[in-house]
């Protein structure tokens, strides 16, 4: 049996069944269930920071880390199967933010991201000197960190989440209305390819058809 | 003719892509106006990687709001830098349509920021400008 809780394993579980791609990332799926946890917690309700620790590349729920790692198929299936069962309750508008802003950015900008969160920074110095296993503690969320959530919440608005699809091309991930998202034309993906190098634009990249049929990129 | 307090959108080509497929486009204020000279300030989209990165120094972010400003998400305006035109002419029409300026403080609060250290002034190319948005004009 996987060492992870009911909550994190219905979480895993729904986000195989929702966005599979972000749960086949380990990184990702830990930044998953950190930030939908932390959303909990400054929404005002029950918040799960067991087992929290300190990786050099941000939060990580250990247990969770792992199954993910030693025991994946098992995994996969018990949280499918504790998911599906429904006892355990999702915000499912939650689940929704927090797996689209995951998917809108790569790895490495959710580690840069979670570097910013005084809940990790405040035990960054024994993490980067190479300590394993440092606990953090939910103490140490802040105002930084309550900030931080908020200028997120700003950013990924239910209207967005709720009206819009990723393209992923590469490092970049394109953010289309979903009326948008129906005209695209081969040519388009083409020229979707050619921004994906370009590195002066930075996810999430928004993206308008315009009444010419050409990309207007934000 | 815009003036100080307009806010403008202006399109600008992507290198190697044809304009016909693709453009950026960008806000920016205006906050100076001086015969034929036009100085702006550049509004981008506030993303997660503006929070982890500091190098923009001096800025203003605003939700949209409007009766202080035209954005219709979350915008950060930098005001390390400016951006000016010197033969230039900018038809109303290219002014954002749901608002087209910033209220009196935020157009305040901008001067305000670019006069904290200095900023750094950049000429916008005019010829790009003209490139893409057919009703800027020379003057």
């Amino acid at each position: 049996m996987p060492n992870s809780n009911k909550r994190k394993l219905a979480l895993c579980g729904w986000l195989q069944e929702h966005q599979r791609e972000v749960y086949e990332s380990s990184l990702k799926l830990q930044k998953f269930l950190f930030f939908y946890e932390v959303f909990s917690k400054t929404e005002g309700e029950n918040a799960d920071f067991r087992n929290l620790q300190g990786y050099e590349r941000g939060p990580v729920f250990s247990a969770v880390y792992g199954d993910y790692k030693h025991e994946k198929p098992e995994l996969d299936q018990v949280s499918l199967s504790i998911h599906q069962d429904g006892l355990v309750k999702i915000n499912q508008d939650r689940a929704q933010k927090t797996s689209f802003m995951v998917k809108s950015l790569t790895e490495n900008e959710l580690t840069d991201l979670t570097h910013m969160f005084h809940i990790w920074r405040a035990k960054e110095d024994r993490i980067m000197s190479g300590e394993r296993n440092v606990p953090l503690s939910e103490k140490d969320f802040n105002e930084n960190d309550e900030e931080l959530i908020s200028q997120i919440n700003a950013i990924y608005t239910k209207e967005l989440v709720q009206n819009s699809i990723i393209v992923s091309v590469g490092e970049k991930n394109f953010v289309f209305s979903s009326d948008d998202y129906n005209k695209l034309t081969e040519k388009h993906h083409e020229a979707l390819l050619g921004l994906s190098t370009n590195p002066e634009i930075n996810n999430p990249v928004f993206v308008e058809i315009d009444k010419r049929g050409r990309l207007i990129v934000d | 003719m815009i003036d100080r307090k307009d806010v403008v959108t202006i399109r600008i080509p992507f290198p190697n892509i044809s304009s016909d497929l693709a453009v950026r486009s960008h806000m920016y204020i205006c906050h100076h106006t001086k015969q034929r000279l036009k100085k702006f300030v550049k509004c981008q989209s506030l993303k997660p990687y503006m929070l982890a990165n500091k190098t923009i120094k001096h800025f203003i972010d605003e939700v949209p709001n409007l009766k202080r400003n035209p954005f219709s998400k979350p915008t950060r305006i930098d005001c390390d830098k400016e951006f000016y035109t010197t033969n230039l002419r900018y038809p109303l029409s290219l002014r954002t349509t749901t608002r087209p300026d910033v209220c009196d403080n935020l157009i305040q609060m901008v001067e305000l920021k670019l006069g904290c250290d200095g900023c750094d002034s950049n000429a916008l190319n005019e010829q790009e400008m003209l490139q893409l948005n057919s009703c800027v004009s020379r003057i």
